[in-house]
């Protein structure tokens, strides 16, 4: 049986481990910390804009399941808020154990607190995965998933230092490039000519820190924007925030709250101290980064040159997803780009020829569009997500953006695509 | 592959240490210059201990001057002196197995500078105890002096495989000490004896004509077994060792190793640093071997005796 081996338990490594498992391959995900899902225990918005179209198409094709396990966490849907519609805020406290129980059914492996440190090499092949303990873990094929964000001597480098982020580097280590140490040089994202990386967009604050009015107001409508008090306006941290579909000025005048479980702060960071003077806010806390009043996890550092395929460039075996596979933004984007690499990979290992999905679907055109763009200039200053910023723009402009169901069940039945995830590969 | 090896100094109170200032920390990638993040990770981040003490070194060993309290001479190339070190500086920092400092008479100009590992020490006296082999101009030096020295320490890199010291619970341990090097034999039986290790120090005085560890081992309660050759085989397959530790020249050490391989055994081995060491910092450079293009200084990296004996390191 072929053997995978995802490096990584975030969205784009679980959305890879669903397609490879479904392909037939005996799947393994080794995850550095006690957790799946990685920044997306702090995320919780989907749907939103067009990753709702991208989601649509990821069920129509048969690899929906975590996008499901999303909705039926769901605290709130429909709910839009500056610049977004449509919106669905998952639960952030709720989800990972149904990931994880999800992930164990359909018989995925999952090895938590091991940590991947190196590559055995055979020329361009890798044969396996050395982890801190100095065992291995051999395989047949690779899906890197590791994500692009830390380890801290970056969030030292590159930002306002460790915030103590979800990724708790500290206490689990840091993140290890796999592609690097295969021999491929990383892609690194800039955000100014000398400047590299970016930093996550938002922060949580404990709900139940907040005052009365405000809890009940989110726990009925999901979102609350405040106007921000003139001497705390920080425009500046717009430019430097990850998320370009948030970075518009009414996230720098306004306060944006969403209810994901613990309550979202649409900003990277804010000085708790100033965060406590605004009305309802007087006890705060926050929930994560801890030391979200300092900064937040420095990301984009650490990109693999791909392929269409979400092969990685250099290496006969590698596959990569979510931000390891380019500068994309958001768990949408990461759980897409995984389920097309862990159908590949699957594909490679069984002498198979690899699959590009289609321009006329949107998961099939970001790939595309994201691996045309990063090559230019100016590629490496861009994001992209199906939530905002220019890729949302493309969208709209090639009239790839639609919330019919029926209109994207046709999209993808026209392609012949319809339950592609589900057929076996082997 | 890469290789595995760590820092001796990493968290201690001397890190960051002055490699992190001239951007050649062993560990930390962004403090070699390198603009990504990418360390032999040991659970601390040395860049942020860096940056948090001011983008500077933490403190360094200092100079201690410490009176001769005691000194026996045992051949015309073997003495062993006893220091009372100063109230403020306590022997505790200076027992664990592997430990060295460096010595010289007062008077000396600072290169007379000896390197010496710590024999034995006295808590309750603040005393260590060191046994010198008369070789060179330094050791001649420091004979001499009957009243007062400058030490430098402590320093704990000297010996490879420490893990395998430090970690061992109620396993079987064999220890050879040939000539001078019988001086490290003490702190590690010590410490294999607090972690209930049953032990057997096995001395040859090798170029001395004494064994300079076995009074000691005696009053510990180690048992000890003195030979006049190379007979190390015998012993070791004659019982089944988890560890072994060889504090002597090298060809001893490539002798056991031999012996482990040939025979398959499951031992672990540990191994003393008989590099030449003079600053004990990584800086000067005398200590520095090259392995796969890749400069490894043996006064502050901590290998795996193995990996040391099979890429001749030594």
């Amino acid at each position: 049986m072929i053997r995978v081996v995802i490096i990584g338990g975030g969205w784009a490594g679980c959305g890879a481990a669903v397609a490879a498992r479904k392909a037939g391959a005996e799947v393994i995900i080794i995850e550095k910390t006690d957790m799946l899902l990685g920044c997306g225990l702090l995320g919780g918005i989907m749907r939103n804009n067009g990753r709702f179209t991208a989601a649509e198409e990821a069920i129509e094709m048969g690899g929906g399941e975590l996008f499901e396990i999303a909705d039926k966490t769901a605290r709130h849907v429909k709910i839009d808020f500056p610049g977004h519609k449509h919106a669905t805020l998952y639960d952030v406290t709720k989800i990972e154990p149904q990931i994880r129980r999800f992930l164990k059914e359909i018989g995925v492996e999952i090895k938590f607190i091991k940590r991947a440190v190196d590559v055995e090499m055979k020329k361009n092949t890798i044969k396996g995965i050395i982890l801190d303990d100095g065992k291995k873990i051999s395989g047949d094929v690779f899906i890197e998933t590791t994500g692009s964000s830390g380890p801290m001597g970056n969030c030292l480098k590159y930002g306002n230092g460790c915030g103590m982020c979800i990724q708790r580097c500290p206490a689990f280590g840091p993140r290890v490039s796999i592609s690097q140490k295969a021999g491929v040089n990383d892609l690194v994202g800039k955000r100014a000519p000398d400047l590299y990386g970016a930093m996550s967009g938002s922060c949580e604050i404990n709900k139940d820190s907040l005052s009365d009015d405000l809890k009940k107001k989110l726990d009925e409508e999901g979102v609350i924007v405040l106007k921000l008090p003139e001497e705390l306006i920080n425009r500046e941290k717009l430019s430097m925030k990850v998320c370009q579909q948030y970075a518009l000025n009414e996230y720098a005048e306004n306060i944006v709250l969403l209810d994901t479980g613990h309550v979202k702060l649409m900003s990277p960071y804010f000085n708790l101290e100033d965060l406590r003077k605004i009305d309802g806010f007087e006890n705060v806390m926050y929930e994560g980064p801890y030391a979200a009043s300092r900064g937040n996890s420095i990301r984009y550092m650490s990109m693999a040159p791909r392929d269409n395929f979400m092969k990685v460039v250099g290496v006969e075996n590698l596959f990569c997803a979510g931000e390891k596979s380019g500068p994309f933004v958001g768990h949408t984007e990461a759980i897409v780009t995984g389920l097309v690499a862990g159908h590949n990979a699957v594909r490679k290992a069984a002498n198979k020829n690899l699959i590009q999905l289609p321009l006329s679907t949107a998961i099939g055109d970001i790939v595309y569009y994201v691996n045309q763009e990063i090559k230019k200039t100016d590629g490496l200053y861009k994001r992209f997500t199906f939530a905002g910023s220019i890729y949302f723009e493309r969208m709209k402009q090639l009239g790839l953006y639609t919330i019919d169901k029926k209109q994207i069940s046709e999209r993808i039945h026209k392609e012949g695509l319809t339950g592609f995830f589900e057929k076996k590969v082997l | 592959m890469i290789l595995k090896y760590s820092c001796i100094d990493m968290a201690s109170d001397y890190c960051p240490c002055y490699l992190a200032e001239t951007g050649d920390c062993v560990i930390c990638s962004i403090l070699r210059g390198q603009n990504n993040c990418d360390c032999r990770w040991q659970g601390i981040c040395i860049f942020q201990e860096f940056l948090w003490n001011g983008k500077k070194k933490a403190s360094s060993r200092k100079m201690i001057k410490a009176e001769i309290v005691d000194k026996k001479i045992f051949t015309d190339n073997l003495f062993i002196f006893t220091l009372k070190l100063p109230k403020d500086v306590h022997t505790i920092y200076f027992s664990q197995a592997g430990t060295y400092v460096f010595v010289k008479s007062q008077n000396s100009p600072d290169f007379y500078e000896v390197p010496l590992c710590v024999m034995d020490f006295d808590e309750e006296n603040n005393l260590l105890v060191f046994a010198v082999q008369l070789l060179g101009p330094k050791t001649k030096a420091l004979f001499k002096e009957n009243k007062n020295v400058v030490l430098r320490g402590p320093y704990y890199n000297g010996i490879f495989g420490l893990k395998y010291i430090k970690s061992s619970f109620n396993r079987n341990c064999l220890l050879v000490g040939r000539g001078i090097g019988q001086a490290s034999l003490i702190l590690v039986a010590k410490s294999l004896k607090r972690g209930y290790n049953k032990i057997l120090a096995v001395l040859n005085p090798g170029s001395l004509s004494y064994n300079i560890a076995k009074e000691i081992l005696f009053k510990e309660g180690i048992s000890v077994k003195e030979v006049n050759d190379e007979c190390y085989e015998e012993i070791i397959l004659e019982d089944n060792y988890d560890l072994i530790y060889s504090a002597g020249a090298d060809f001893q050490h490539n002798f056991i190793y031999d012996v482990i391989k040939r025979n398959n055994l499951k031992a672990e081995l540990a191994i003393s640093n008989n590099a030449q060491i003079c600053c004990g910092e990584g800086v000067c450079g005398s200590c520095a071997v090259n392995l796969n293009g890749e400069k490894i200084r043996l006064c502050k990296m901590q290998l795996e005796g193995k990996k040391i004996l099979e890429e001749g390191l030594l």
